[in-house]
């Protein structure tokens, strides 16, 4: 009964229905199936089938965010469920990203959001042109393992550069790791202004996160 | 899948009109040299001015006329298995692989050598697994196999190798019968082979207005079985033919019609491709320059011509006169073949593995250019208008600042909307330094190797490749006598 359930929410997942695995979450719960196994039994091991999928140039982007998205909406329904769960959701870390002040492209930075989702970290999305004291309190409040921030002018790119200095001034810069990403950051610029690491697309991210944190798969 | 061009056309009606009657004139005026003396014949007893001595035939417009009429608007042509087939019809666009060179550079050592055997079945063998290439060509004489049996050779490699439809061989009557032998076993006899052609002839008249004896003796053996022949004259422009690309049609077109009119009167009704690999000459070397834009122009009037008459077309395109692929390789090729495409020329030869004036091929430009067709095709499907792609209820969906790449519309539409390309390089700076900063020729030899490696066509029936082995076999012993002789 319970392989049935993880197995429609993983179904689910690699047809990118949505409905479907939102209704097979109500199920899980119903028939009370821990909602720490359904997710990571069922849903992420869907998201990961296809990631893999991507990885291989077997499957399309497109694919990808949809299966994603198919795991975030059933994850809504499951939450309230985790919190009085007395299971722990191990997630690979926590992390914090946001489009810099500025810049209101949003794509780039939700692919990345999406993949890290997916691989199993725990992401609050702050959303587009989020301001240097924003990141700042963001900070203090979710204390997260990572800060990712996203660019995708030559004019905003330096706004990564303030974020990183005002953080340090309020001595935090030592508590995050910090990726940036977008089209005109690079290696060398992420060096320049003292980030941890650069994500040269969404999967380069996903790994730059992982080994900044020193998981090993 | 094929598609469709004639989204570019650049003479009007009137010009249309002007090269017909230019070219009648010429038919009427000048007329052809025959070498044949069984067709020189036939022209004759149609009521064409024949002078027996100079062996120049003089062809009013009334027997062309008859002839354009008698020859089909339309045929298919079959691959050993029967379900592969290619329409010739309605601007339809096929792409084929480049046809005859002498050399190939050798995937392993980058080097050029003496094309072989080993790589003409290779080249079949690629063509049959890269999608966008519909028909496959003897793309390499094999310099490994006497001339006087290379064909024989040359069709089983072809046959055994793929199961996408081959070239035939038209050079003199014996070659010819020797191809329809081997094609009518395939097919179930000579009856069945000529309600399903298997085998795609070539007349190359000899310009300016000349049609050899060898090339009419296979189109006339070719009508009679009804295999569709090709007839593509190369005038060369300053050379050939006249310099202006006015003239160089009028001739060719001269040439073409003539043909046709000996196919026509051979068997009524004998399929025959409008053909072109015209170009001009370059006055600062004296070699021919096939992959001039000239040669891009001249294929959309060549197709347009066909059009004017009612004939399926052949042109040239996706040749270079570049030794490496490189970008000048990259553009000549990427130019002609999007015009003749574009032209709705139903049928592109040379399309594909050409360098160096088609006398190298090369493995890696054939991936390449397998990726320029792809990408030519999606031009020709244009843009779809419809209530679906419109997409409004989409949009809406999504709103302002929202995301497609989570809609099922994206997913559902992204195939048919977007060529999904097999080697281009479409990595930012960084992830492409990482993945070893290729160069598309290096993604193209891995992706030729890989395909080389683990592509498996389907089989030939035991039993045909026995009975085709023993033609080869009947072959090399007339051969190995007349040689004697």
């Amino acid at each position: 009964m319970k392989d049935e359930v993880l197995g429609k929410l993983r179904d689910a997942v690699l047809s990118y229905d949505v409905e479907a695995a939102v209704k097979a979450a109500e199920e899980a719960l119903k028939k009370g199936v821990d909602p720490v196994e359904a997710i990571e039994e069922g849903l992420a091991k869907g998201v990961r089938i296809v990631g893999e999928r991507f990885g291989a140039g077997e499957a399309f982007l497109t694919e990808l965010v949809m299966a994603a998205e198919a795991m975030k909406q059933a994850l809504k329904v499951l939450e309230p469920a985790i919190l009085k769960s007395a299971r722990k959701r191990k997630t690979l870390g926590k992390v914090l990203i946001g489009t810099v002040e500025g810049d209101i492209h949003d794509i780039g930075k939700s692919i990345v959001s999406t993949l890290l989702l997916a691989t199993g970290f725990e992401v609050i999305d702050i959303g587009v042109d989020v301001p240097v004291e924003k990141f700042v309190e963001k900070v203090k409040e979710v204390k997260p393992n990572i800060v990712g921030m996203s660019a995708l002018m030559t004019t905003t790119m330096t706004k990564m550069a303030e974020v990183i200095k005002a953080l340090k001034r309020e001595g935090l810069r030592d508590e995050v790791k910090i990726i940036i990403g977008g089209a005109p950051t690079s290696k060398k610029w992420a060096e320049e202004i003292g980030a941890d690491g650069h994500g040269a697309d969404a999967i380069e991210a996903v790994e730059v996160a992982k080994k900044i944190l020193g998981i090993t798969d | 899948m094929e598609s469709k061009g004639g989204q570019l056309a650049i003479l009007s009606k009137d010009e249309l009109y002007e090269i017909h009657s230019a070219t009648m004139e010429v038919l009427e005026r000048v007329g052809v040299k025959v070498l044949e003396p069984k067709a020189l014949r036939l022209l004759e007893e149609s009521g064409c001015i024949v002078d027996i001595k100079e062996r120049i035939a003089r062809i009013p417009e009334y027997i062309v006329k008859e002839a354009t009429k008698k020859a089909p608007s339309r045929f298919t042509l079959y691959g050993r298995n029967q379900k592969y087939r290619l329409k010739f019809e309605n601007k339809r666009v096929h792409f084929s692989l480049q046809g005859t060179a002498v050399y190939v550079i050798d995937l392993e050592t980058g080097k050029r050598r003496s094309s072989t055997l080993m790589d003409l079945e290779n080249f079949f063998r690629l063509a049959d697994a890269l999608k966008n290439v519909h028909h496959t060509s003897v793309t390499v004489k094999p310099t490994d196999i006497p001339d006087a049996v290379s064909h024989v050779y040359e069709l089983f490699a072809g046959f055994k190798n793929t199961i996408k439809t081959v070239d035939g061989y038209t050079y003199g009557e014996t070659i010819a019968m020797d191809t329809i032998k081997m094609a009518s076993v395939i097919a179930g006899g000579e009856e069945e082979l000529k309600k399903k052609p298997m085998l795609l002839g070539f007349h190359n008249p000899v310009s300016p207005l000349q049609h050899s004896k060898e090339l009419l003796e296979g189109l006339m053996i070719y009508a009679k079985y009804k295999q569709p022949v090709i007839i593509a004259p190369e005038c060369q422009a300053g050379a050939t033919a006249p310099v202006t690309l006015a003239g160089l049609l009028v001739q060719q077109n001269a040439e073409i019609l003539s043909g046709l009119v000996i196919a026509e009167l051979t068997n009524p009704g004998a399929p025959v491709l409008y053909g072109t690999v015209s170009t001009i000459m370059d006055m600062k070397t004296g070699n021919i320059a096939l992959g001039a834009i000239e040669a891009g122009l001249i294929n959309v009037a060549t197709a347009q011509l066909a059009q004017y008459y009612g004939l399926p077309s052949r042109g040239t395109g996706g040749t270079t006169e570049a030794k490496t692929p490189n970008i000048q390789a990259g553009f000549e090729k990427a130019l002609t073949l999007l015009m003749a495409a574009l032209a709705g020329m139903n049928f592109i030869y040379d399309a594909v593995g050409a360098l160096d004036s088609t006398l190298t091929v090369s493995y890696e430009q054939a991936v390449i250019d397998n990726e320029i067709c792809g990408m030519i095709q999606r031009a020709l499907q244009g843009i779809k208008v419809s209530d679906e792609t419109l997409a409004v209820d989409i949009i809406e969906s999504v709103g302002s600042g929202g995301q497609y790449l989570n809609k099922r519309h994206t997913l559902e539409y992204l195939k048919k909307e977007h060529y999904i390309p097999m080697i281009l390089d479409r990595h930012g700076w960084e992830m492409w330094e990482k993945l070893g900063s290729k160069d598309i020729v290096e993604s193209a030899r891995e992706e030729a190797k890989k395909l080389l490696k683990e592509h498996k066509p389907e089989p030939l029936d035991c039993s045909i490749e026995e009975e085709l082995k023993k033609i080869i076999k009947e072959v090399e012993r007339r051969e190995s006598t007349r040689t004697l002789a």
